[in-house]
């Protein structure tokens, strides 16, 4: 029994996503398990850094997770589960944080609510210069440096050309170099 | 090659962690998610029929119990296409019940969206929807029943026959007593029940599909009369009081949704022709009409348009606008109001009266918790997403149930 328990776990590690979606669509919860596992993490935090609020955060992972699993019956096993299931998160957080304006009002977007409070100082004030740029590049840097996606597939993944994506990034790592700047300035 | 901005990136944005609450929450709405597998077919007819014939006559030994039997299904009314889930060991923190709800429905037409304690959403029909205070039973209403269920097993506890379908169901906040109009060739009847089903009696023959409104000391249901106007059965003292209807409410018909102030005898009524909300004082005082607070004004959502948020502010829906308003002794005055995306359709406060529910209809039918802003506030800031359903189809008589 515990060997068979064991073998079974070794098996899904070796595993690609590819085989745990086409044994979750046949009903295991163990390969949906493990799917799961593989990338909540990363979705989790491309939602935190989009939305830049933990409860949103959490809330657009698992929404993301629940349509992915629910639409494993459609997807195409010949592309990558991670890029499917991360585009969902994308279009997720920045569909709820469109809406929150409307709801809200443009002037009166709300502030990140410390969602990396136990991080070290500079990591934090990076990442809430992150939170700072435009929706846009703040995307593409969560994709490329947090999710580690080449520009290439990064396009693909938004449906642009790999030229804007080249051009958003460098602009964003100005922005955030021009944040930094003026923070040190403030502080000295 | 890699900026030292590049590496602190790749460093930095791999840091935070999700919770283990919200991990174990999302795992288990996840895997829900996943539509069940289609059973291999049977390769013979005769050897599926055997083992049918096998499982049942096994099911019949043993004893299964009756809520798994078609026809407590059918009288629940659990949608066999989507039959709720009965996971054996549910992670105990997958509520999907926002914060301070004991429980939550969606009810669009004759379909119930119930969050339930134990995790996930089960999916039932019903012609009318109802949960007890604190969701400790489930009142639905099938064709010629009134039938009690347990909201967690959704098993049925009891069940009522009626003359005709239950179109409208209202639990009083004491709990013992519950308010049902039901529809009987054409014509509507207000009912009056104790909460174990027995001691049934007609209130009034002749009233509109509106959902009845409790007073809080459960001693008063309001309703809408055949002709329109709205009434108030005093239950302490055995008598009907019709509401005068406030000039400025003219035309007088129409009212779509009745909502008594968390304490006092204040009744809220919006109205569909005229668009307009008036406060009826039901202690004998004078009416009066809602400021809506909008230039151009539009209808207030029918069915969960109005929601006490204290003894003394309501937020209401005119033109997809969410006003706060608060009710003085003589008239109203606006508090403060917020643009929602168009679709705002039903609204409702938590028990705490510091959240709200927002149901927004477009392609898809989205069911969101704000909390209540500040009156000085400009903003309303999303909280949670509770429930997203496809085809809405939105109708009158829709609303959210938070208890």
């Amino acid at each position: 029994m515990c060997h068979s328990g064991r073998s079974t776990l070794v098996k899904m590690r070796r595993s690609t996503d590819a085989a745990l979606v086409r044994r979750a669509r046949d009903g295991s919860r163990e390969a949906a398990g493990e799917l799961f596992a593989r990338h909540w993490p990363g979705a989790w935090r491309a939602a935190l850094v989009i939305t830049g609020r933990r409860e949103m955060a959490d809330d657009v992972a698992q929404d993301a997770f629940e349509r992915a699993f629910a639409a494993l019956g459609r997807f195409d096993e010949s592309r990558p589960f991670g890029a499917w299931l991360h585009r969902i998160v994308v279009n997720r957080a920045l569909d709820l944080l469109r809406r929150e304006r409307r709801l809200v009002g443009l002037d009166s977007a709300d502030e990140p609510t410390g969602g990396w409070r136990d991080l070290a100082a500079e990591d934090r004030a990076l990442l809430e210069a992150v939170v700072a740029l435009s929706e846009p590049r703040r995307v593409v840097i969560v994709l490329r440096y947090g999710l580690g996606y080449p520009p290439a597939e990064i396009g693909s993944l938004l449906g642009l050309p790999t030229g804007t994506i080249h051009s958003r990034l460098a602009r964003a790592l100005e922005d955030l170099r021009e944040l930094r700047r003026e923070g040190n300035v403030e502080r000295s | 090659m890699s900026s030292d901005l590049e590496k602190q990136l790749e460093r930095a944005l791999r840091e935070p962690a999700p919770s283990e609450q919200s991990t174990s929450r999302a795992r288990g709405a996840a895997l829900d998610a996943i539509p069940e597998a289609r059973p291999p077919r049977p390769r013979r007819r005769r050897l599926g029929l055997a083992v049918i014939a096998m499982a049942t006559a096994a099911l019949a030994i043993t004893g299964v119990t009756l809520a798994a039997s078609p026809a407590v299904r059918e009288a629940v009314g659990i949608d066999e296409h989507h039959p709720p889930r009965h996971d054996t060991a549910p992670p105990p923190d997958r509520s999907p019940l926002p914060e301070g709800a004991s429980g939550f429905a969606t009810v669009v037409g004759d379909r119930i969206w119930l969050a339930r304690p134990g995790g996930g959403v089960a999916r039932l029909r019903g012609t009318a929807f109802e949960l007890s205070p604190n969701a400790i039973y489930a009142a639905a209403g099938r064709p010629g029943r009134l039938v009690i269920l347990d909201p967690a097993s959704l098993r049925r506890v009891k069940a009522h026959r009626v003359d005709g379908t239950v179109v409208a169901v209202a639990w009083a906040p004491i709990g013992i007593r519950i308010a049902y109009i039901v529809r009987h060739d054409g014509r509507f009847a207000l009912h009056l029940i104790e909460g174990d089903l027995s001691g049934d009696t007609v209130v009034d023959r002749d009233v509109r599909p509106v959902t009845p409104a409790w007073r809080w000391d459960s001693l008063a249901v309001a309703y809408v009369g055949g002709n329109d106007t709205v009434k108030v059965q005093d239950l302490e003292f055995g008598r009907t009081v019709a509401e005068r209807t406030p000039r400025c409410a003219v035309p007088s018909r129409g009212p779509t949704d009745l909502a008594f102030a968390p304490h006092g005898t204040r009744l809220a009524v919006a109205q569909l022709f005229g668009s307009t909300g008036w406060i009826a004082d039901t202690s004998g005082g004078r009416s009066f009409c809602l400021p809506l607070g909008v230039a151009r004004q539009g209808p207030i959502a029918a069915g969960g348009g109005i929601a006490w948020i204290s003894r003394t502010d309501l937020m209401t829906t005119p033109s997809s606008t969410l006003v706060r308003i608060r009710v003085g002794v003589r008239d109203g005055r606006v508090l403060q109001q917020v643009e929602t995306p168009s679709g705002l359709e039903s609204i409702a406060a938590a028990p705490d009266r510091r959240t709200i529910a927002l149901a927004l209809n477009g392609h898809r039918l989205n069911v969101m918790v704000v909390p209540i802003p500040a009156p000085d506030a400009a903003k309303v800031r999303l909280l949670r997403i509770l429930l997203q359903t496809p085809s809405p189809g939105w109708s009158p008589g829709s609303h959210l149930l938070w208890r």
